[in-house]
């Protein structure tokens, strides 16, 4: 999903973290269960979201990351 | 040994001949393997990507790898932005950015194939309503999702 929207928009940057490689940016992110998805370093969910919800959580991280 | 199945591989060879508009490089960072492995320094899993990413390219005429040292190729991984490896990123037709950190295999690997074939095409499957409120964002945006290989 996120993967798509960069290819769609060229101010998206879509990194696939294989958790157990990076400790540290676990850690960081505080990844107890995948999938985790941060955007923005400030809003973050766990668990595959369908496009419609994944978009809202990305439109909602530009700006302040409060809900609109 | 190879990573990629037999069966693998023949639906690859087909997907992609079927699927693959534009080509694609994988540009990978690395690390140079050097015969004193010290510990605290050696990358896991940078061998087995290296070689599942060229199994990949193989697939494909229109796939290919670029290959980095993340320290002999510093300047070349700050334009990427990579600071961390094993990385592949995905270029193509994409307008953002598509990279991997860590291995893609398991599920992941799902996830490489497609993200080629679309960055090949350089359009995807997302909704005319998700592209119409995409464009809407014009600020630099990081999204990171971790996984786990499975």
């Amino acid at each position: 999903m996120a993967q798509k929207m960069a290819i769609e928009n060229e101010h998206i940057i879509a990194d696939t973290v294989e958790a157990t490689e990076f400790p540290e940016m676990s850690q960081k992110y505080r990844v107890m269960s995948v999938p985790k998805i941060v955007v923005n370093e400030k809003t973050e969910f766990v668990g595959a979201l369908p496009e419609d919800r994944f978009l809202k959580e990305v439109m909602k991280a530009q700006g302040n990351g409060k809900a609109q | 040994m190879t990573l990629i199945s037999d069966e693998d591989r023949n639906f690859l060879v087909d997907y992609f001949s079927k699927e693959l508009v534009d080509p694609v490089k994988l540009v990978y960072f690395t690390q140079h393997q050097s015969p004193l492995a010290v510990p605290s320094t050696v990358c896991t899993y940078c061998k087995e990507t290296g070689e599942l990413l060229d199994e990949v390219a193989g697939l494909s005429e229109k796939i290919t790898v670029e290959v980095h040292d993340l320290l002999k190729d510093a300047d070349v991984a700050k334009e990427y932005g990579v600071e961390k490896i094993p990385a592949v990123i995905l270029t193509g037709k994409n307008r953002g950015k598509v990279r991997f950190l860590g291995i893609p295999s398991g599920y992941e690997f799902s996830s490489l194939i497609e993200g080629i074939k679309d960055v090949s095409k350089g359009t995807t499957d997302l909704s005319e309503a998700t592209k119409k409120e995409l464009a809407k964002i014009t600020a630099e945006t990081h999204i990171q999702v971790f996984v786990t290989p499975t």
